[in-house]
Formats: C-alpha cells, sequence, structure tokens
C-alpha cells in the first residue's frame, strides 16, 4: 500500500471517501511505541489511504482527523465541514489546560 | 460491580492494572445509578464500555509501555438493525448515528460508543490521553527549533513555545 504523503490531501481524499460511502468506512491508528511510528488509515474495504509519521508535531494533525471523524461519525455524514473547523480552535485551548492539570 | 466485570466476557477486565486496579473498582461508584444500569446493559449487550471508563482504561493500557503496538478504531454505527434503520429512512425520522470507538493492544480490546451530545468532550480527552502516551516520536530537531526561534524572535515579539 503505498502512504499519502500530503497530509491536506490526506484529509480531503478520507473525507471525500467516508462521504462516499459512511457505513462502511472506518478510520484505523496505530502505534507502534518502539519504532515511534504512527500509521493513520482511512478504509472502506476498496480503497485504502494511509499516513505514515514518526514526528511529534503531527499528533497535533492526528488530533485534527481524530476530531473530523468522530463528529463525522457521530453526528453523520451530512454535518458541515465549516461547523467542525470552526470547532477546532476553540476545543484547541481547553485541551491543552486538561493536559498539564492531569499529569 | 465485580462480579460483572468477571463476567464482561475480556472487556477490560480489571486484573492487572496494578495499583490503578484500585481506582477502576471505585468508579462505578461515582457515577449515578442510571449510568451504572444502562452501562451494565450495554455491556450485556454490545460490550461496550462508558466513554470515562473506556478512556480511564485507554490510559492504563497506554502507560504499561511494553506492549509493542496499539491499535484504535473507529466507524460509524446507528446501533439499530437494516431494517429499522430502513423503515426509519421510509418514515424519514432523522436517524440517531453513534461512533465506535475501540482500542486493542493485540490481547485486550476495549470499546466505547460516542454519541452526537458528548462527542466533542470525549475528543478532547481523547487527544489529551495519546498525545501525552506517545513519547517515542520525535521531537524537532534542535537545529530547526533554534532556526525557528531566531526567525520569530525577528518576525514577533512572541516568546518561542519549547515542546
Amino acid at each position: 500500500m503505498v502512504y499519502v504523503t500530503s497530509w491536506d490531501e490526506f484529509v480531503e481524499r478520507t473525507v471525500q471517501l467516508f462521504r462516499a460511502s459512511p457505513e462502511s468506512t472506518r478510520y484505523c491508528m496505530k502505534y507502534r511505541h518502539c519504532d515511534g511510528k504512527l500509521v493513520l488509515k482511512v478504509t472502506d474495504n476498496k480503497e485504502c489511504l494511509k499516513f505514515k509519521t514518526d514526528q511529534a508535531q503531527e499528533a497535533k494533525k492526528m488530533e485534527k482527523l481524530n476530531n473530523i471523524f468522530f463528529t463525522l461519525m457521530a453526528r453523520g455524514p451530512d454535518v458541515d465541514m465549516s461547523e467542525i473547523t470552526g470547532k477546532e480552535h476553540i476545543e484547541a485551548q481547553p485541551a491543552k489546560k486538561g493536559r498539564g492539570r492531569k499529569q | 460491580m465485580r462480579g460483572r466485570d468477571d463476567g464482561g466476557g475480556g472487556v477490560g477486565s480489571g486484573r492487572g492494572m496494578g495499583r490503578a486496579g484500585f481506582f477502576y473498582n471505585q468508579t462505578p461508584f461515582l457515577m449515578n445509578l442510571r449510568a451504572c444500569l444502562s452501562e451494565a446493559l450495554r455491556q450485556a449487550l454490545f460490550g461496550l464500555l462508558l466513554n470515562d471508563r473506556y478512556l480511564f482504561l485507554l490510559g492504563c493500557f497506554l502507560y504499561r509501555i511494553f506492549i509493542n503496538a496499539l491499535r484504535f478504531s473507529c466507524s460509524i454505527a446507528s446501533l439499530k438493525s437494516k431494517a429499522q434503520r430502513n423503515k426509519m429512512k421510509t418514515a424519514e425520522q432523522p436517524i440517531e448515528y453513534r461512533c465506535l470507538v475501540r482500542a486493542t493492544n493485540g490481547k485486550k480490546t476495549i470499546s466505547t460508543s460516542v454519541g452526537a451530545k458528548d462527542h466533542q468532550r470525549f475528543q478532547a480527552s481523547y487527544a489529551t490521553i495519546l498525545k501525552a502516551h506517545m513519547t517515542a516520536l520525535k521531537k524537532r530537531e534542535r537545529k530547526d527549533r533554534k532556526k525557528a526561534a531566531e526567525d520569530k524572535k525577528e518576525g514577533g515579539s512572541k516568546k518561542p513555545k519549547r515542546a
């Protein structure tokens, strides 16, 4: 399987994939600690899109994609995308605050 | 509570969690009765955990770092059969979607379902837990960071953030 190199392209294509077949699409994440690698995968059993990273900065991007997919899946595929991206900024701040307190 | 945990079909059993097991066993008492009941029902039906419990166990999974790989997945579900869904479609009722979230370390699997109401809260804590434990990912190289810091100093008055 070929990995998608560009993050923006990956997000765009995965959302398209989900919109096309919401009921069969799944989003998987694999984290291997000893290699320090994180692989994001979105597939609908016909097409498979993957993104691989070993950078800590990319964890933020993963969070964004998580947010997109949670919203799409919990609210149904017809949700407005601009709504999701708008909420991201609001959500990002309390998430950071919580991190400090918990540890 | 304990009896149910043992009979939970291996879904997030409290064994082997070490000290964390104490908190694990205490959590149900902190929830209200209705939540307990619905969780028991859900566990019996789908093996699903309540969101908070899922997050807690996820933390346990990640805490034990010697495990090699973790897989997470989420998919869409409406917790209704296809026939029911079709009926609702024809009756033009809105279908309530739920997001199934799973995590496995190869031995144990935990799962939960997230509804439209609490997906934001769940997402925030999920991301916090994941980011806190994914420590093996490479941080930015020092040269880059210094360069970035210099650029920022030149460009704006903001102090460079340290990772």
